[in-house]
């Protein structure tokens, strides 16, 4: 075993390394600059010239082939959750894409997303990161936002957190009981939307039933957030 | 050498074959997948269990999450697991979470110094042997000459024991366009002791192979198990791994397979 300095130092280059591979694996954005000026990228993930050799030459069909096996397995989760807020995206001018999503910080964090309903805390799933991930880059909680996608991607995910709820889960998702609702534009009382733990959506109108869903318990999605989760200790 | 017969344990649809597999003398363990769902309780069936899991990134420069490590070792300590099989993966590039399926790791000399820090660790937190498992392969290594290598080193570093998945072994030769039976000389034989079987499958493109527990393990990989089960001086166990949702028939044929190719070398725990 070497001593804590030289552990240190291994493990510091062994995190770049780690670093730029996988961001290779899953980015386009990185493979293209990579393919374009990899010395750049190297010395943007704090690497040396000479590592240049420890990363495999990513035009391979073999490269590829685990880059899209990669990417496939999140794109297939993210899809089979939001389908509608996909489609709605695709025909949007400028909307944001799948590449966007996976190149993005929101993606690599394991802060961005919720616990996990097995328990082994936040970071084990894609979907309440790239709901998060869409409501910060749209606004979609923000006065004049577009409130057909926020109708779509809220609703998809509203279903997500019911199913986690439906079934055996982390005490995180008890928040969930009876359902979750918010508001059609946000800014505004009403219309607001609820989708209760038997999937059934209501349209609200009338303000003292809309008063009255914080009241018994229901939880505001536009106040649902990923939770500060203290730092993890590792076995180092 | 006696061997004994395993499946994986995934999720609690399963616990209806498994028990009549178990019934009929089929099976003499299941290998659970640690951190199991919450509410089930594999250990209630009542069949002993080989520790698994898939979710310590033993690769890692950020180290192994020391949360679902105490899982893990709880369950190991609960059930008297004899070893517990841990991958050989990132998976992700932070201290904790998962980016999805387990990510291979660079196969460099900085990476094995770092696996072989963490392993050690994890062993000594266990207090329990480690087997240690590579996941399907893509990719031509970059440091070591090949993955086997990598992990053949590590082993003999760290002082482990070594999961064959003959599955995973041969979809990496496949998929790099080496022998059948490449790779296998890097491993000390009397580290391996456990194998794992299951299906794989060609993608699309009709080039690279995959892992697949839905489908039944090919020929291939029967017949270089049944040879392995042979030769291996020190193998223990044999664990089919099988999609808790493919037929059940399929899960029932293949352990009979398993059953026949193992002979002798197992004494049937009929109960």
């Amino acid at each position: 075993m070497p001593d804590k300095a030289a552990e240190n130092a291994l493990r510091d280059r062994a995190r770049r390394l780690q670093a730029l591979h996988i961001r290779l694996l899953f980015c386009p954005g990185t493979q293209e600059n990579w393919l374009t000026d990899s010395a750049t990228v190297l010395d943007t993930f704090g690497l040396p010239p000479e590592m240049q050799d420890r990363i495999p030459d990513i035009t391979t069909d073999q490269f590829q082939a685990e880059s899209h096996g990669r990417r496939a397995l999140v794109k297939g989760s993210i899809s089979k959750t939001f389908p509608e807020t996909q489609q709605y995206l695709a025909i949007s001018p400028g909307g944001l894409t799948f590449d966007n999503f996976i190149c993005s910080e929101n993606f690599f964090n394991p802060k961005s997303g919720l616990p996990h309903t097995s328990g082994v805390g936040p970071g084990y799933e894609n979907t309440s990161k790239y709901f998060f991930w869409l409501k910060q880059e749209l606004a979609l909680a923000s006065a004049g936002c577009d409130t057909d996608l926020r109708h779509k991607a809220y609703i998809e995910f509203a279903t997500w957190l019911i199913n986690e709820y439906n079934r055996p889960h982390d005490p995180y998702y008890d928040l969930f009981e009876g359902g979750v609702y918010w508001a059609r534009s946000p800014g505004e009382d009403k219309p607001t939307i609820l989708l209760n733990d038997d999937y059934v959506l209501y349209t609200l109108n009338d303000p003292n039933t809309i008063r009255q869903l914080p009241q018994i318990g229901l939880t505001n999605l536009d106040e649902v957030e990923p939770p500060d989760w203290p730092d993890e200790p590792t076995l180092l | 050498m006696v061997l004994r017969v395993g499946v994986r344990w995934d999720d609690p649809i399963q616990n209806e074959r498994i028990q009549k597999a178990h019934q009929q003398g089929l099976i003499d363990y299941i290998e659970v997948n640690y951190p199991i769902p919450f509410g089930s309780n594999p250990h209630g069936l009542g069949i002993p269990v080989l520790a698994h899991t898939s979710s310590n990134p033993t690769c890692s420069a950020e180290g192994v999450n020391l949360n679902i490590a105490r899982r893990i070792k709880e369950a190991a300590d609960e059930t008297n697991s004899p070893w517990i099989g841990e991958h050989l993966s990132w998976l992700g590039t932070a201290p904790t979470g998962s980016l999805g399926y387990q990510i291979n790791p660079l196969f460099t000399d900085e990476i094995a110094a770092v696996t072989a820090m963490n392993v050690a660790r994890l062993r000594d937190y266990y207090n329990r042997p480690i087997a240690l498992e590579l996941g399907p392969i893509y990719i031509q290594s970059t440091g070591f000459k090949s993955e086997m290598h990598f992990l053949g080193s590590v082993a003999n570093d760290v002082d482990t024991k070594v999961i064959l998945d003959v599955t995973h072994w041969q979809i990496g030769n496949r998929n790099l366009d080496r022998p059948t039976d490449y790779g296998l000389d890097a491993i000390d034989p009397s580290r391996i002791i456990e194998l794992h079987i299951a299906g794989m499958r060609l993608g699309s493109d009709q080039r690279f192979w995959h892992d697949a527990h839905d489908l039944l393990p090919d020929t291939d990989v029967l017949a270089i198990a049944s040879q392995l089960i042979q030769d291996l001086p020190a193998l223990e166990a044999v664990t089919f791994e099988h999609s808790p949702v493919a037929p059940e028939e399929d899960f029932d044929g293949c352990l009979a397979d398993i059953n026949n190719a193992v002979r002798d070398h197992r004494t049937a725990i009929a109960v």
